[in-house]
């Protein structure tokens, strides 16, 4: 498959767009002007932690929530203030929400039949949904005879089945165990290349954000932090909450002046950031030791984690940072006490955005 | 070792049920004597006379007719009233409607039956507001009471927070993001209600609608103050039998054919609720 050249990407209007949609409950301020694109078959995630608005954002999508302002376009449609069933966005639940009186059949058959299609045409698509998902020998069973997954697959097969302008998934692997999580998430990723849906999916979890999105947007207090394609984020996260919360386990204080950074008291060569006090993200296994200059410090607790060791060095300063070293055979670990030197490659450190 | 206080104390809980039971027991007992004329006093031996006297009583036949055919209506009057009330006090967003709902059907509970059996009296009585607007309306007064138009209002009346607050549970179990599920997947709020609330309530609509239906068949109240001596429910015929004659075998034997009847509905209700259950029996919701 070829990527489209930039001037067609263009051409094609987006599947989704959102424009500062605000939404506040009483005086807390849920959703602050949150703006975002999405294209036609893509994946968004929407993550963050709880609270942060991310779940309110995709009820106003779905049409759970009505926005205080900012509008919703679906495929030129503006849907901002349409009921949920006029909108053609079918939404997975995180508690999956099957009609526990209906058979698995019935269950991904109900979009049709609300939509009063020929029996005959209702049954080859279910029958097609059901294959889609592995649960064709499951058609008649009861929601209550189903394990996790199987609910799970058949939520999915539900919200399929209408073939939806956009499909929409609210924490869609929260209540399953962390295997099954991990295969559900690969079957997902795949159903939707094949059917080619704009997907919004909702999770706080950033590994679960990283396989099945192609972009990601970091939620935080109601407003987005940073939409970024996944490997962008993990690399160079933009603020000391993104970096956080994808988990990079050192953000440190520096002084930054224009083609390097000092941590220290030791210079590293990074060619960004505006001069002044500055913050950067470094993750563990970005540092290594070195023999030659770098930052000095001095080797404070070291943990064993099998294939790494994960040692907490002290810096001059004072300040604590987390340095992750592969462990190779005959190489002794080091010991407490020990005085090292750290380096890291400039691609690695992120100069992050003073706090606003 | 654990179990045992556990079986020592459902003794006490026997007993008080023995009690309870030993009473129906003797009644059925006294069912079958004959009362010695001109005294409240009864004997043997004992034989089904009374019964046979009571299925041959014409009187008797009608009023266990009605008294069954009214409660019918006044379950079905109760179910169009109270579901929209259950309802909206489950899914309403507006927390001073659901609590007004709540509110109005509290003190409904807490007043004693006298109480409104008089508030309707003069509510419904020919000098009362009601009338006063149909008259207002340009119409003629209408009798209200002292008929069964007043009967049926007061008996629904009665009944309907037992109704509510029954039905009320059941449907706040039913997680309300089925709805929510309904509505992604195109189905308007009517649809949504028809297709996955209203099925998904129906055992515990059953189970209210038993305890309206056990409710109004045992009115006795309601019927004497309002029904103007031209509502004869059964129970009231039975305290009739009594209060005029002292004859207490054929009110017991009475009572006991009552009972049976009012048993009958009662099982066909509870089977359909036994097979509904089965149904959603192994539901995680």
């Amino acid at each position: 498959m070829t990527s489209p050249t930039p001037a067609k990407a263009q051409e094609r209007s987006p599947a989704l767009r959102i424009s500062d949609l605000t939404k506040s409950y009483g005086d807390m301020m849920a959703v602050r002007g949150v703006s975002l694109d999405l294209a036609p078959g893509g994946i968004l995630a929407l993550l963050g932690p709880s609270g942060c608005g991310k779940t309110t954002i995709l009820r106003m999508i779905a049409g759970f929530a009505e926005p205080d302002g900012g509008s919703i376009v679906l495929h030129d449609r503006d849907i901002t203030n349409l009921p949920p069933e006029k909108r053609n966005a079918a939404m997975v639940f995180q508690s999956y929400a099957l009609f526990p009186h209906m058979t698995v059949a019935e269950n991904v058959g109900y979009g049709l039949k609300i939509r009063k299609m020929a029996k005959a045409e209702i049954e080859t698509r279910v029958a097609n949904a059901l294959k889609l998902v592995r649960l064709d020998a499951f058609a008649h069973r009861y929601p209550s005879e189903l394990s996790g997954g199987q609910q799970q697959r058949t939520a999915l097969a539900r919200a399929v089945a209408t073939e939806p302008d956009l499909l929409l998934l609210d924490e869609p692997f929260g209540a399953l165990d962390q295997n099954l999580r991990e295969a559900m998430q690969i079957e997902l990723r795949k159903l939707q290349e094949t059917l080619g849906l704009a997907t919004v999916i909702v999770t706080h979890d950033q590994q679960e954000a990283m396989i099945l999105a192609d972009r990601i947007a970091v939620v935080n207090q109601g407003r987005i932090e940073q939409l970024s394609p996944p490997a962008e984020l993990y690399d160079h996260p933009r603020t000391a909450f993104v970096a956080e919360f994808m988990g990079v386990e050192n953000i440190l204080d520096a002084d930054c002046d224009g083609d390097g950074v000092t941590l220290g008291g030791s210079r590293l060569p990074v060619g960004r950031g505006t001069p002044g006090p500055c913050r950067i993200a470094v993750r563990a296994e970005a540092f290594t030791f070195v023999d030659g200059v770098g930052v000095p410090g001095r080797i404070a607790y070291a943990t064993n984690l099998g294939g790494r060791v994960l040692y907490e060095v002290t810096l001059s300063d004072g300040q604590m940072v987390k340095v992750s070293e592969q462990r190779a055979p005959g190489r002794a670990t080091r010991a407490t006490g020990d005085a090292v030197t750290l380096q890291a490659a400039p691609d690695s450190i992120t100069v992050l955005e003073r706090a606003a | 070792m654990r179990q045992t206080p556990v079986l020592w104390l459902i003794w006490p809980l026997v007993a008080v049920m023995a009690v309870f039971f030993l009473a129906l027991l003797r009644f059925a007992d006294v069912s079958l004597l004959h009362q010695i004329p001109g005294t409240a006093m009864f004997e043997g031996p004992r034989h089904l006379g009374n019964y046979a006297d009571t299925f041959a009583s014409p009187l008797a036949r009608q009023a266990l007719l009605d008294t069954l055919v009214l409660s019918l209506e006044i379950t079905a009057l109760t179910i169009l009233a109270g579901y929209p009330l259950a309802y909206l006090m489950a899914r309403s967003p507006s927390d001073v409607l659901r609590n007004a709902i709540f509110f109005t059907l509290i003190v409904t509970f807490l007043s004693g039956g006298i109480t409104r059996a008089y508030a309707w009296m003069l509510v419904l009585g020919t000098t009362g507001p009601v009338n006063g607007l149909i008259q207002a309306m340009g119409f003629e007064r209408v009798r209200l009471i002292n008929n069964q138009f007043g009967v049926v209002i007061s008996i629904v009346h009665f009944i309907l927070p037992f109704f509510v607050l029954t039905l009320l549970g059941a449907i706040k179990n039913i997680p309300a993001t089925l709805e929510e599920a309904a509505r992604s997947h195109g189905a308007s709020r009517w649809e949504a209600f028809r297709t996955v609330t209203l099925p998904l309530s129906v055992p515990g609509l059953v189970s209210a609608s038993l305890l309206a239906f056990t409710l109004a068949i045992s009115s006795f109240l309601f019927p004497l103050l309002l029904g103007g001596g031209r509502v004869q429910m059964f129970a009231n015929l039975i305290y009739d039998r009594i209060q005029s004659s002292f004859d207490m075998p054929t009110a017991a034997a009475m009572a006991m054919i009552f009972l049976i009847f009012a048993l009958i509905p009662i099982a066909l209700l509870n089977l359909i609720r036994g097979r509904l259950s089965r149904r959603f029996g192994g539901t995680r919701r």
